[in-house]
């Protein structure tokens, strides 16, 4: 079975070992069928959510942070 | 033969503040996450949680017991982790996000042992002695294969 195609009830020994069995690539592989990042545009919350965790990781690195505005 | 070449719908990932991110949109910021980690050659730390009545066999979070557990998580982890479902309504996560270099596998249990007992402690008692947490390192894809967007 693959390791991105989960069955459920499952317990956690299963789980575990499913998510850890083998490297993924995210360039080719699909978790349930679904695209992945690329085919997604992010809504107010969530894009609110996640300029806050990358600035917040930016100030806590130290590192340089950036955002592009398209107006 | 067309349909190869026809662009992808876009999807919009969001949903209402102060909720947990739905599976579809958590996948996404851990496809992200790996791809980082594979970028800057490290594992990718996870920590997910099941309720177990039976061991072996997961069931579905109660609602009042998921409100629950995802309030005590974001006391648990840092204000830059990615919370939210693994699987919808059965597996909760949070991709715990590490600067650089290896992993402490030590550090790691002792993680795992202290926000455990903190989000038992915060949880229905009728879910604490079900609930399972496990924190794992997720092997990452390399570096040259990987193309995130973050």
């Amino acid at each position: 079975m693959s390791a991105s195609v989960l069955q459920f009830p499952i317990g956690m020994d299963t789980l575990v070992r499913q998510v850890t069995a083998r490297p993924p690539d995210p360039a080719t592989s699909r978790d349930h069928g679904r695209p992945r990042a690329g085919a997604y545009v992010l809504g107010p919350r969530v894009f609110r959510d996640a300029l806050v965790r990358e600035r917040k990781r930016a100030d806590r690195l130290a590192a340089p942070f950036a955002v592009l505005v398209v107006d | 033969m067309a349909n190869q070449h026809r662009p992808k719908p876009i999807r919009v990932l969001d949903c209402p503040v102060g909720t947990e991110y739905d599976e579809e949109t958590f996948r996404y910021f851990l496809g992200i996450e790996q791809a980082r980690a594979a970028r800057e050659g490290h594992q990718l730390r996870i920590l997910l949680a099941t309720v177990e009545p039976t061991a072996g066999q997961s069931v579905p979070f109660p609602r009042a017991g998921a409100v629950r557990f995802f309030e005590a998580l974001r006391l648990a982890v840092r204000d830059t982790d990615v919370m939210g479902w693994y699987r919808q309504g059965q597996v909760a996560a949070a991709v715990l996000t590490a600067p650089s270099g290896s992993i402490d596998v030590e550090l790691t249990s002792q993680l795992e042992r202290r926000v455990g007992d903190d989000l038992r402690r915060r949880m229905p008692r009728t879910l604490t002695a079900a609930l399972r947490v496990r924190i794992v390192h997720q092997p990452v894809g390399e570096p040259s294969r990987a193309r995130g967007t973050a």
